[in-house]
């Protein structure tokens, strides 16, 4: 009879199992597309692109906004494929260009969405919320959900992200630290914020 | 009320990330602190919703979008670091000689393939001939293509690639390479590589290929321009007319007019509406549409034109289009283009159902609207294709935004 220890060592070991086998794998398609086949490299998207387009679509506010970043993620790893050393998983580079596209973008729409033309109108129409409370035709949102949803809009791209990539993708300090590139002391204190944040939002909602 | 460090404390407990000396004082806050219990279980529901939302997976098959834009842009990944040459093992006059004999074998050998290639295929006003003015057929694959699908042209079969070249045997010292490459093509008439005076070489044969011609959207309406594009739109049974856009969002509401004020009904990919709202969004359009005549194609392309230059000569902040319109005979490349779009080619696969009433149709989608999944909208928009109408063509716009 196994103990709890002795299974987590199990789980453990089948788990970096895994990721080792997927790593060269992924690593044996990269190779092959370096080598001129692109097929290789749609291989690669369609392994990930779901996972990618999760994270990224709890990221920005809308389906739409989230297909074009992870289409340029994709555009940006092509391009830079050569730049990819091998010592993280693929995802993991992936998955950082893919957040710092998300936050770019959620950080210029801000910005758009102050700007007027010169005759005062709009330019970019301003995000509405209830966009993020319908992601698909077919799903169909709990109050609870919607409520989520709102609030999850309203945080700061920064706030959003580490909650996205801690909550979702069970990531720790270091990894979100060396995914954004800022210190472990500012992902600390981005997500205790985010984390405030968040409940103040839910309980003003609620009333 | 719990201080900024008692708070802080608690988010960290969420986190899961914690010294010993962190987790010891959490406990004894949780001990005596009621407050400090709630606010804990508020959080941790909060963390424990967000990890329950639904996956969310992507709505298309991004893998046909993002490779059709690398091979649209052309930019191959970077290639792999090989290894430096072998020093020459040979003087380099010899190397020099070898080269000059190989270009003038391939050089013959390309000209005696182009004799026995496909028919001529309808050309532009830019070639000089047109052998096949009067015959309205299937279009054919042109002989030259643009630069920019280059990269999609089906390359010569093995058997049609006539070469003699041989890589000269491995230096002393050098190890073996890989046998050298036997062409099972016969090797050419030497007598076809004599110079001057000999007739055998044949004569020279003009190759008509269907070269793109562009237009001036803003002036279709001003002396022949319009009948000289009607001209260019009947010389094949399926074009490729890409219009250049400053803005192909912004723009494509006069295209839409101008396609609405000749009673063409738009069927339009879901996610294009969302695009439609995104101004400053880079979104190339493309619209399809058939059984409409030159005239029509003309008529439609102008009444943009001229809505858009009235616009600018109001405001010119209000030019929309950048003033091209590319028209080129559809190609392999557009056709497999279509296939990626439409879920089918529309050349080869007509319908036989005829048209109970004259009605135009256009299908209007963008590129990233690509992949297995076919909207509802494509499969009404298909499933309402009649058959074809004599005089009348089919046409796969492109509304390409370009910016500035």
């Amino acid at each position: 009879m196994t103990n709890g220890q002795d299974l987590g060592t199990i789980v453990l070991t089948v788990a970096s199992k895994e990721k080792r086998a997927v790593s060269a794998d992924d690593n044996r398609l990269i190779a092959e597309c370096l080598e001129g086949d692109s097929a290789a490299f749609g291989e690669l998207i369609r392994r990930y692109q779901d996972r990618l387009y999760n994270t990224v679509f709890r990221l920005v506010d809308n389906g739409d906004d989230a297909l074009d970043v992870v289409q340029e993620a994709f555009l940006n790893a092509y391009q830079s494929l050569d730049s990819f050393k091998g010592d993280s998983l693929f995802f993991t580079w992936l998955y950082r260009i893919a957040v710092n596209t998300a936050i770019s973008l959620k950080r210029k729409k801000r910005v758009l969405a102050r700007i007027a033309d010169r005759n005062g109108d709009m330019i970019v129409e301003p995000v509405d919320p209830s966009d993020l409370s319908r992601p698909g035709h077919a799903l169909e949102q709990a109050e609870e959900e919607q409520k989520l949803y709102r609030a999850l809009a309203r945080l700061s791209a920064e706030h959003r992200a580490v909650l996205v990539m801690k909550e979702l993708e069970g990531q720790k300090y270091e990894e979100m630290a060396e995914l954004l590139q800022v210190p472990i002391g500012t992902i600390r204190s981005r997500l205790h914020r985010a984390r405030l944040e968040l409940r103040e939002l839910l309980e003003r909602d609620g009333e | 009320m719990l201080s900024p460090q008692e708070l802080e404390l608690l988010t960290a407990r969420v986190d899961g990330e914690m010294t010993p000396r962190q987790r010891r004082r959490v406990g004894r806050l949780l001990e005596r602190s009621r407050e400090a219990r709630q606010v804990l279980r508020q959080l941790q529901e909060d963390a424990r919703q967000i990890r329950q939302l639904p996956l969310v997976p992507a709505p298309i098959d991004l893998s046909d979008s993002v490779l059709t834009i690398i091979k649209r842009r052309a930019t191959p990944a970077a290639p792999r670091r090989l290894p430096a040459a072998p020093p020459a093992r040979v003087p380099m006059w010899v190397g020099l000689a070898s080269a000059a004999a190989v270009l003038l074998v391939v050089g013959f050998g390309s000209y005696v393939i182009h004799l026995d290639e496909n028919p001529p295929v309808p050309a532009g006003p830019a070639m000089a001939h047109n052998k096949n003015k009067d015959e309205k057929k299937a279009p054919v694959v042109p002989r030259t293509t643009p630069p920019d699908e280059a990269l999609d042209e089906d390359p010569l079969p093995p058997e049609k690639i006539a070469t003699t070249f041989d890589p000269p045997p491995p230096a002393k010292g050098e190890p073996d390479r890989a046998p050298p490459f036997k062409d099972p093509t016969p090797a050419p008439n030497p007598v076809v590589l004599a110079s001057g005076g000999n007739d055998a070489v044949g004569k020279f044969e003009s190759v008509d290929a269907a070269l793109p011609t562009v237009w001036k959207l803003h002036d279709l309406d001003k002396g022949d321009q319009a009948a000289r594009l009607r001209a260019e739109l009947r010389t094949s049974s399926a074009f490729r007319v890409e219009v250049l856009a400053r803005d192909g969002t912004r723009s494509f509401d006069r295209l839409r007019a101008a396609l609405q004020a000749k009673n063409v009904g738009l069927t339009f990919d879901p996610t294009v509406a969302g695009r439609l709202k995104r101004t400053l969004w880079k979104t190339d359009y493309a619209v399809y549409l058939e059984n409409v005549t030159p005239a029509d194609v003309v008529e439609i392309l102008t009444a943009a034109g001229v809505a858009d230059r009235q616009a600018a000569d109001k405001k010119p902040g209000e030019q929309r289009f950048d003033g091209g319109v590319v028209v080129k005979a559809m190609a392999q490349p557009d056709r497999r283009a279509l296939v990626a779009l439409l879920g089918l080619d529309p050349v080869s696969t007509r319908p036989t159902k005829a048209a109970e009433k004259p009605e135009l149709a256009a299908y209007v989608t963008w590129f990233a609207a690509v992949g297995p999944k076919r909207p509802d909208e494509l499969k009404r928009y298909l499933d309402g294709r009649t058959a074809e109408k004599p005089g009348t063509i089919q046409v796969y716009l492109v509304l390409r935004h370009l910016g500035g």
